[in-house]
């Protein structure tokens, strides 16, 4: 398994449980959806699974490394090499360029790789927005928007890849294409795809979808 | 790059906090520049005095005592003692002492002064900018100070008028932005006879010679034994002033007036970095979001301070310039003010500028370093939920 996370249990003070016990994997080349309803715990599950955040209680294990055991200092590389996020909406940086947006994961690589500007561009190219590489997001539509944060998720090549209502604020018709996208990629690349959605066509275009109810996983 | 980006989205905040540091580092070049001034009248001093042991009367201004040839003489039998040069010095006219560049007319003898120039160190040795000393023998010619030609706008072949007497001016010392500069050398005879002419307190004019102010030529490390051998020999009612003792007394006046002048212009851009202080808290507020999307997709704690780092003190050079540029031009304004004055106030150096620049520099860093902590210490759950 890529991803492996044993009884996952987040509580926040006032005894509020986000999550209790969850248990979820995924396979290289998987996509998994995560839905539920509001509160039902799947972001908060989703931040973990991307070492954003701790559980109180369980363990992730992500490409054979517990990244529950991983020292905080040593979590942002964690994130940049092994994970890829893509949030619901204003995901990119307002006052960079798609391509300077795509490239950002990979200023923070030490060393910074010789052919950063190149592998954007590729990365650019591959959600087919080559010709909106100078533009800055105020000048892209959401669905572009939304593929450049693709890009950038993919450009360091993670092993797998997290979205959080990716569609939310998407048409359908855009939504679909993005979608398709996200299944081109997977089968090119051989990525894991975790993506959080409300949406049942996103849900259908999953390999598998688990449902959480109450921070827990619903059988 | 970004950063710029970055300053240039809120352009009035970023204009109006550069410029709170560039009104603070103007006021810290211009008073930098004024301690420039005083730095270079106290070094030129030290190294015209490196190599002399300075006598005169104890007597102060009213100068009740003068020193006879003997008294040159017992100097001059010291051990360690190259030579005596001697001068007789007198304000150029009633008003000369309350000048920038005091202007004094200073009695030679021209042999002894030449001889005391070539053992003296190569900083004290003054320069003919123009023209030529006078030749031995001849009476009623000037060579003058920078200072003293520009203030009576006085060339070569002028006349000089001073204390109703009538110098042709023969030559011109190149600019030393010390006390030379408000000196004019005239023949120790003339001196002579214009303090003879108007004191009641010298002996009698039947004294063939005498000088107000003797300067003992010696190696510089010897000086302190000298002077006190010379101390011992040399009759009551002098003062003597070792080459050490100048020293010392230019580096503690040195030091005063830097803390006092430098730091009341610091103050004025303290005051300036708090402004940047202010603006970058307003910048990492208004960024959480983006902060929260370096930090998830990679961004280690330093890559987050070191670009809102980066920011302040961009900010900061860029004042650092505009101050160090306005204030380089008020100088150059207040010095074409005073410019009747003969000698500039203030001085613009290439360290002033380059200090000017790097403090601002190192505020706007500093300044930068709480707001990027904070930044920094963004969690990133939270930081994400902004909008």
């Amino acid at each position: 398994m890529l991803l492996e996370a044993r009884g996952v249990t987040k509580h926040y003070p006032m005894g509020v449980k986000a999550l209790d016990g969850v248990d979820l994997s995924a396979a290289p080349g998987e996509i998994v959806g995560i839905m539920g309803r509001s509160g039902s715990g799947k972001s908060t599950l989703l931040h973990i699974l991307g070492c954003l955040d701790r559980p109180t209680a369980g363990s992730v294990w992500l490409d054979g490394v517990e990244v529950t055991a991983t020292a905080e200092a040593a979590l942002p590389a964690v994130r940049l090499r092994k994970v890829g996020f893509v949030f619901q909406a204003h995901n990119l940086v307002s006052t960079l360029t798609a391509l300077e947006n795509v490239a950002l994961p990979l200023r923070y690589l030490r060393p910074r790789p010789a052919d950063a500007m190149a592998k954007a561009r590729a990365a650019l190219a591959a959600v087919g927005l080559s010709d909106r590489m100078h533009h800055v997001p105020a000048q892209l539509s959401g669905g572009q928007q939304q593929r450049v944060a693709i890009a950038r998720a993919l450009v360091n090549g993670p092993a797998l890849v997290l979205a959080d209502e990716p569609t939310g604020a998407l048409d359908s018709q855009t939504a679909r294409e993005l979608l398709a996208l996200l299944r081109r990629l997977t089968a090119e690349r051989g990525q894991t795809f975790v993506i959080v959605t409300h949406d049942p066509m996103v849900g259908a275009a999953c390999d598998r979808v688990i449902t959480m109810v109450d921070g827990q996983v619903h059988p | 790059m970004e950063a710029l980006r970055n300053l240039r989205r809120r352009s009035v905040r970023t204009s109006l906090t550069v410029l709170g540091i560039a009104v603070g580092i103007l006021a810290f070049t211009v008073m930098g520049g004024m301690a420039e001034k005083i730095n270079m009248i106290i070094r030129g001093s030290e190294a015209y005095f490196a190599h002399r042991i300075a006598v005169r009367s104890a007597g102060g201004s009213v100068r009740l005592n003068f020193l006879q040839s003997d008294d040159i003489a017992t100097v001059r039998q010291v051990s360690g003692v190259q030579a005596v040069e001697t001068h007789i010095m007198l304000p150029m006219d009633e008003t000369a002492g309350f000048e920038l560049a005091p202007r004094s007319l200073v009695g030679i003898d021209l042999e002894n002064f030449q001889r005391a120039q070539a053992l003296a160190g190569q900083e004290a040795q003054l320069r003919l900018w123009q023209g030529n000393w006078w030749r031995p023998g001849d009476r009623e010619v000037a060579v003058l100070g920078s200072a003293v030609a520009r203030r009576m706008k006085l060339k070569v072949g002028d006349p000089l008028l001073a204390r109703g007497a009538r110098f042709r001016v023969v030559g011109i010392i190149e600019e030393t932005l010390s006390l030379p500069d408000g000196w004019a050398f005239i023949p120790q005879e003339d001196a002579r006879a214009l303090v003879l002419e108007v004191s009641s307190t010298v002996p009698g004019s039947d004294v063939p010679a005498f000088a107000t102010n003797a300067y003992a030529l010696v190696n510089p490390n010897e000086g302190d034994a000298v002077t006190d051998e010379i101390a011992t020999r040399l009759r009551r009612g002098f003062l003597l002033y070792s080459p050490q003792q100048l020293s010392k007394a230019a580096a503690q006046a040195s030091t005063l007036l830097n803390t006092a002048i430098l730091g009341s212009g610091a103050i004025a851009v303290i005051v300036g970095a708090l402004s940047i202080i202010n603006t970058m808290f307003i910048a990492v507020a208004e960024r959480t979001r983006e902060i929260g999307i370096k930090k998830a997709i990679g961004a280690s704690r330093w890559d987050v301070t070191r670009e809102f780092l980066f920011e302040s003190t961009l900010m900061a050079i860029a004042g650092g310039l505009v101050g160090v540029g306005l204030g380089t031009g008020v100088i150059y304004a207040i010095n074409w003010y005073t410019r009747d004055q003969g000698t500039p106030v203030f001085i613009m150096t290439p360290r002033l500028a380059i200090g000017g620049v790097l403090f601002a520099g190192v505020l706007g860093a500093l300044a930068g370093v709480l707001p990027a902590m904070r930044a920094a210490a963004l969690d990133p759950v939270e930081a994400l939920r902004e909008r």
